[in-house]
């Protein structure tokens, strides 16, 4: 049994229109990360506490308004939008009371720039701040 | 597998998937006070009212009616459009919230596949209601196979057969290698220090994906779901992108029916 003339035809409409209109909401294309394809480096977004190498979800609390606002990585390749924005979600609903102290480490939201190199993957930018403040560790 | 496509666990899995999708997305715009976006809906009606607590009742109390009325199917010609009018305002919210004309692609499908079958049952006015769900069924397969393909040809259109050079895939993926921690990062630090097996990866979705229009044909959809689990599960496991309702409406389509249970044979096999 071969097609049906609804499923050809709604096949049809759909892909018509999608290609014709683009990514304009409620139309969608899927193309994903197809503009990143031509790219050779790309920044990761990292967080640090007193320099070191930490996972957010380390700490229970963050003060300082720059974390509240952390934008993604400009001017390099990054692929992980949606890294920065549950990062900044988090960050928002674990602030520390504004009339709080600092807190007890140094905590910096940045970026490194990483490539895949002929001999493999290596970072090729060391790490820039974007956002900094305090933490306090779980 | 006669015996599941008569039992109506098809249109149970979208009512979840809807649910699921909803709660999702508007668990990120309820009462919210930001966005830097005004997309879909938001172009016309305030975000902060549309997205304020009391709406967001008002919203599910319209919402979950109309959920239970699609899964029992009372008072079709209804729920359905408020099922896809409250979806709409959802991916709305959920653009205008993240900035882009993009929402969460579980959203999207939900709302395409109710709108696909709603289309159907349009185009087979006048016919049996049995016809009309057949007709709902195969538009909404119609849909499912449609963003698979176009999701191919936006690729092609954009890169062409660059697409499966896997080179800015491996660098992807080492970049979520390096934001998760044990085997997964393990994994994918693996695949970016073996690029050849990203090309072949980024080259199966990119087939696979194009004939979507295999979907269209009723006794392929089986297989291509089959074939079409792969790739869910290394975009899941390489590039965290977790999108379980694909897959589900996709063995939902092709195993089971959006429409009524198949009649039961008579005595004569009629």
């Amino acid at each position: 049994m071969g097609p049906s003339r609804a499923s050809a035809a709604v096949f049809v409409l759909f892909v018509a229109s999608n290609l014709a209109i683009g990514n304009r909401y409620p139309f969608y294309t899927f193309d994903m990360y197809a503009q990143l394809q031509h790219y050779t480096e790309s920044a990761v977004l990292v967080f640090r506490a007193d320099g070191a190498e930490v996972q957010l979800e380390m700490f229970k609390d963050f003060a300082g308004p720059e974390l509240f606002v952390l934008k993604n990585p400009q001017g390099i390749p990054y692929s992980m939008g949606w890294r920065t924005f549950e990062s900044r979600r988090y960050m928002e609903l674990h602030a520390a009371p504004p009339e709080a102290p600092p807190g007890p480490v140094q905590f910096e939201a940045g970026f490194i720039v990483v490539r895949i190199g002929p001999e493999g993957p290596e970072e090729v930018r060391p790490f820039q701040a974007l956002a900094r403040g305090t933490a306090w560790p779980r | 597998m006669a015996a599941l496509k008569e039992q109506p666990w098809g249109r149970h899995a979208l009512v979840i998937t809807i649910g699921m999708a909803w709660l999702l997305s508007s668990s990120l715009w309820v009462g919210t006070g930001d966005f830097p976006g005004t997309i879909g809906i938001v172009q016309l009606v305030d975000p902060f009212l549309l997205s304020s607590v009391p709406a967001w009742i008002g919203w599910n109390l319209l919402l979950w009616p109309a959920l239970v009325a699609f899964a029992t199917r009372r008072a079709e010609g209804i729920a359905g459009p408020v099922i896809v009018a409250v979806l709409f305002v959802a991916g709305s919210l959920e653009s205008s919230f993240i900035g882009r004309h993009a929402p969460a692609l579980g959203l999207v499908l939900a709302c395409n596949l109710v709108t696909a079958w709603e289309l159907g049952r349009w185009w087979a006015r006048g016919a049996p209601e049995e016809e009309r769900d057949r007709v709902g069924h195969e538009a909404a397969c119609g849909l499912y196979g449609a963003q698979l393909t176009i999701a191919a040809l936006s690729k092609l259109l954009l890169t062409g057969a660059g697409w499966a050079d896997g080179g800015p895939l491996a660098l992807m993926i080492y970049e979520r290698s390096l934001v998760s921690e044990g085997p997964l990062s393990a994994a994918r630090a693996w695949v970016a220090w073996h690029p050849e097996t990203a090309s072949v990866g980024s080259a199966y979705t990119l087939l696979v994906q194009l004939v979507g229009f295999l979907f269209l044909w009723p006794r392929l959809r089986k297989a291509y779901i089959l074939a079409l689990l792969p790739m869910f599960l290394g975009f899941a496991l390489l590039m965290s992108m977790w999108e379980p309702l694909w897959p589900l409406m996709g063995i939902a389509l092709a195993w089971s029916s959006f429409g009524r249970p198949a009649p039961a044979a008579g005595p004569q096999g009629a």
